[in-house]
């Protein structure tokens, strides 16, 4: 029986950071660090990003976007967005931006949520990290184990 | 990797943009826009701040 090449790397294991909360005994995300760049502009030091398992789209706040060189005031304001929080306006990017994660490099589309209020600098979502690996959460004992795809990169 | 308590570290910044240090146990730098802070440290991590992080619904 001839060995078969596995569909992953071996798994990095990243302890959830735990966040302030209203009830002030903190709350726990599962939260990875990102290099983001685009043409020439990146974003440093590096950002930490929600892996959101729920999100379909990965999300960028309109900052980061403006940072890395994209004019929003050029680029057309989309409506119908919805999320568990209600409906929202959002940008698509039109390029791709390039995403750093603990020294493997992709380029991901982002989509830009117009709101003031955005808890998360950047989300990762279904679209980018849940398409370039396989994440296994463990929440109760806080951590989450992120196995890359071999086949990519 | 390590695992963060930033609880008590960002406390008391309730909006804007802050740097923590790569061993999560100084902030750096705390500024209103993105602009403010970014491109000053080589290492660390930046990460918007919030009063509450616990009503994120994804």
């Amino acid at each position: 029986m001839s060995a078969k090449a596995s569909l992953y790397e071996l798994p990095i294991k990243i302890y959830y950071r735990k966040l302030p909360s209203l009830l002030g005994n903190g709350i726990d995300w599962p939260l990875i660090d990102i290099g983001l760049g685009h043409k020439g502009a990146s974003v440093s030091p590096k950002l930490l990003a929600l892996v959101d398992s729920g999100a379909s789209s990965s999300v960028l706040d309109p900052e980061i976007a403006e940072y890395l060189g994209f004019d929003l005031s050029k680029l057309p304001k989309q409506t119908g967005g919805t999320s568990a929080s209600g409906s929202y306006s959002f940008w698509i990017l039109p390029e791709p931006v390039s995403l750093n994660i603990y020294g493997e490099v992709y380029t991901v589309n982002f989509t830009v949520i117009d709101a003031p209020n955005q808890m998360w600098g950047c989300i990762l979502g279904h679209d980018s990290i849940f398409r370039l690996s396989k994440i296994l959460f463990n929440t109760p004992k806080k951590y989450m184990e992120i196995h890359f795809r071999s086949d990519i990169n | 990797m390590t695992s963060g308590n930033l609880e008590k570290l960002l406390k008391k910044y309730t909006s804007g943009w802050v740097v923590i240090s790569s061993d999560q146990k100084k902030l750096l730098a705390h500024g209103k826009r993105l602009s403010d802070i970014a491109g000053k440290y080589q290492n660390g991590y930046i990460l918007k701040a919030n009063k509450n992080f616990s009503n994120y619904v994804g």
